[in-house]
């Protein structure tokens, strides 16, 4: 009878005599009669064993617990796309702070070359000089005036130091000679390879703003 | 007390996967994502070459590589377009620098020859030996600055969209100005560079605004327009019974400049000239008569001042045009000797 097998493979399971195969095929069988019968031989057992006071659980516990899960309030599940994206954005997040974190190792020394202001400093010196702004006119001696001696005394007065202030405005008048003058300085220095095209740069906006 | 697995109603499918399946799992996502954003992270950092060896290759990039671009140029809050298109080809090295705002004035150098289309579409042979490159520095620099100027590269930068270095040209005294330039990583050309004044301030600047390598152009781009009478280069001598009877003479030089010798003569009616650099700045000396005052004042990085000579019963005004600071150029234009010839 199929009862009296089930009774049978629960004696077992009490006494720690059950195999495997008859654990899953009495788990797979049970519903509430065995079950009532397995609290009522593990009350027997604890009274004999002097365990009654420990606290009993009751019957419907499992259940209770399941209805408890059951009744919670479902959290928002993101879709299945949306959890794949984050991972994948978590990942990629990871793998630049990485690149990133190795180009700068490898800058400031990990791969033993110098760090940006060494690099700097290396070789020809890097020079700040915090250099005095000077506007004032500068007065030569009368001395260094007239070094010349008699030479320049026979021409008379040789001029009040007469350099006239500069300003930063520039009045670009009509001149064709200042614009001749301006062309032979831009020439000179082009010549000799002073910062390549820029004197003509200058000689060609100068020309262009006069005319307009 | 024993309690029989009688929680079965559970799903006993949802098993937590184990704390190291998750950690392969992520390693793994990790790993495979690493070459993508390398890809896509930005030009690694890379140490950069000697300030020297960055100016050299700037040079010779300009010289020899084929490039056309636009470039902006600012100076007394003044802004101007500019491009320029330089070829090096079997015909040899062209250059055609437009002036794109206002009337149009262009240079060209064609087989070794200069050309000045002025606004006024007259044209002007300029002296040969003038270089339209964006920006180099004398031979007197090849192997190494002297020690009135230092170099160093302060870092990475980006103009016109493209990565660079940028190299500061710092004075060591008060007399000339600063320079930084920006050049690009791949070619070496440069891309920016400004004039600085003592305080830092930018007095002068020219910026790229795009940049092509290997560009393609009609086979026009550098003929002088059409039916244009090309003028010869000025070269002036006054007659010997009217040569200038005094001598001009700098009577304190900032250190390294020395006059330069030119073969082209003065401007007409500038009686005497003389150029001097130091391998990087240049200013010039003329003598001009004073009956018509002159602009005087700074424009962009270039200061223009004079003094009045009397010399027995004339005047002359000795003019100092020059990329320097003001208290140099007044400081040799104070020491400015004009005494008579021999």
């Amino acid at each position: 009878m199929k009862v009296d097998k089930q009774g049978e493979a629960l004696s077992a399971l009490m006494d720690g005599e059950h195999t495997e195969l008859e654990l899953r095929q009495l788990l797979a069988s049970l519903d509430d009669t065995p079950a009532a019968s397995w609290a009522r031989w593990h009350l027997v057992q604890d009274v004999l064993q002097g365990h009654a006071a420990s606290p009993q659980v009751d019957m419907t516990f499992c259940a209770g617990i399941s209805a408890a899960i059951a009744n919670e309030p479902r959290h928002s599940q993101r879709a299945v796309w949306v959890r794949s994206l984050s991972r994948v954005a978590v990942a990629a997040s990871v793998a630049l702070a990485m690149v990133a974190g190795w180009q700068v190792w490898q800058l400031q020394g990990g791969s033993g070359v110098a760090s940006a202001p060494a690099i700097a400093a290396s070789g020809q010196g890097l020079h700040q000089m915090a250099m005095p702004v000077s506007d004032r006119l500068f007065l030569a001696p009368k001395q260094a005036l007239s070094a010349g001696g008699a030479a320049n005394e026979a021409f008379g007065r040789n001029g009040a130091m007469n350099v006239q202030p500069v300003s930063d405005s520039f009045v670009i008048d009509a001149d064709s000679r200042f614009n001749r003058m301006m062309e032979r300085h831009s020439r000179a220095a082009a010549n000799q390879g002073v910062q390549g095209m820029m004197p003509y740069v200058r000689m060609i906006d100068f020309d262009a703003r006069r005319q307009r | 007390m024993y309690i029989l697995p009688m929680c079965q109603h559970h799903d006993q499918h949802t098993v937590p996967q184990g704390v190291a399946a998750r950690c392969w799992k992520w390693c793994w996502l990790v790993v495979c994502l690493f070459p993508l954003m390398a890809a896509a992270a930005p030009s690694p950092i890379q140490v950069p070459p000697s300030p020297m060896q960055l100016l050299a290759d700037m040079s010779r990039a300009s010289h020899q590589l084929s490039y056309a671009g636009r470039f902006v140029y600012s100076r007394n809050s003044h802004l101007s377009g500019l491009s320029i298109l330089h070829v090096n080809d079997k015909q040899g090295i062209r250059v055609r620098l437009a002036y794109l705002d206002g009337r149009a004035a262009e240079l060209l150098h064609i087989a070794g020859k200069l050309f000045y289309v002025h606004p006024d579409s007259k044209v002007t042979q300029l002296p040969a030996g003038g270089s339209l490159i964006p920006f180099t520095l004398s031979k007197r620099f090849a192997q190494h600055l002297p020690d009135y100027y230092q170099a160093s590269v302060e870092g990475p930068g980006r103009v016109a969209g493209r990565h660079a270095w940028r190299v500061a040209v710092t004075p060591t005294d008060r007399w000339r100005y600063g320079y930084r330039l920006w050049l690009d990583q791949d070619s070496h050309l440069l891309l920016k560079s400004q004039v600085r004044g003592a305080a830092g301030q930018i007095l002068e600047q020219i910026e790229f605004t795009s940049l092509t390598l290997n560009p393609k152009y009609a086979h026009n781009s550098f003929s002088l327009p059409k039916g244009a009478s090309v003028m010869p280069p000025p070269h002036h001598v006054p007659p010997r019974g009217q040569q200038p009877a005094f001598r001009i003479t700098a009577g304190w030089l900032p250190r390294g400049f020395k006059r330069m010798t030119l073969t082209h003569a003065v401007a007409d009616n500038a009686l005497k000239a003389h150029t001097y650099s130091d391998g990087l700045a240049a200013f010039t000396l003329f003598v001009v008569p004073t009956e018509r005052p002159l602009s005087l004042g700074r424009l962009g990085s270039t200061q223009v001042l004079s003094r009045t000579f009397d010399l027995g019963e004339k005047s002359f005004r000795v003019m100092l045009m020059g990329e320097l600071p003001v208290a140099a150029a007044k400081r040799i234009l104070a020491a400015v000797e004009l005494t008579p010839a021999p």
